[in-house]
């Protein structure tokens, strides 16, 4: 089994089919396309987003219904092809596609939620893009820790 | 800032080299196209805000405080 060394767990095995692939890259670190979400009992609910082409690179990352249970995720359809979805409607989340908020933890500042350009992976072949949601309204920086905020 | 009233057809020039067209008007959005030297690096105003905040949040956060956050959120 290929094995990484990460940014905050040291060294994880990790199964190939369990890489997701961005096509595009993300905005600023369009070269890295290739992560894995590693899970770790003490970090519920936070996920890290393991770059495998850069080792020091790791996003933390909140599933966007534990920011925003009513969130709504719009996409276009040049956004659903590029990972590989074909349903005529909207995707659900949890259903048909993850969808997660890249979170900011800097020392000193409030934790942030970037809900304006969530991660969204295909579940079903693990392609992932990071959807730029112009017309909605949200926020890349909505406060974490706010009274009322989280829901579970 | 300088506010331009245009209509669709109707063409502004910046610097002599820029053009902005407007090609369409509706309600809740107006179809723009541009022409530019290819030097001029051209950003929807949110891919720029998610460029940025990306950078920073890849800057994130030591693993402690991770765990702090991840505690705080669990509560």
């Amino acid at each position: 089994m290929p094995w990484l060394e990460t940014k905050h767990n040291g060294a994880v095995t990790y199964s190939e089919d369990s890489v997701l692939t961005f096509p595009s890259g993300l905005p600023g670190f369009d070269k890295c396309r290739q992560f894995l979400f590693l899970h770790k009992p003490v970090a519920e609910p936070l996920i890290f987003m393991q770059s495998l082409d850069d080792h020091g690179l790791c996003f933390i990352v909140l599933p966007i219904l534990v920011v925003d249970s009513n969130y709504v995720l719009q996409m276009t359809h040049e956004e659903m092809e590029e990972i590989g979805l074909q349903r005529a409607g909207q995707p659900q989340i949890g259903k048909d596609v993850f969808c997660g908020a890249l979170i900011c933890a800097g020392p000193g500042a409030a934790p942030t939620a970037n809900l304006l350009a969530p991660i969204v992976v295909n579940l079903s072949n693990r392609i992932g893009i990071q959807v730029i949601q112009s017309a909605s309204g949200y926020s890349h920086e909505e406060p974490l820790l706010r009274e009322g905020v989280l829901c579970s | 800032m300088l506010i331009i009233r245009r209509k669709p057809g109707d063409r502004v020039l910046i610097a002599g080299n820029i053009e902005i067209e407007v090609l369409d008007a509706r309600q809740n959005y107006v179809k723009l196209g541009i022409q530019a030297p290819e030097s001029v690096v051209i950003v929807r105003q949110e891919a720029q805000v998610a460029r940025e905040s990306n950078i920073r949040a890849a800057r994130t956060a030591d693993s402690a405080d991770i765990l702090l956050l991840a505690a705080k959120l669990g509560r």
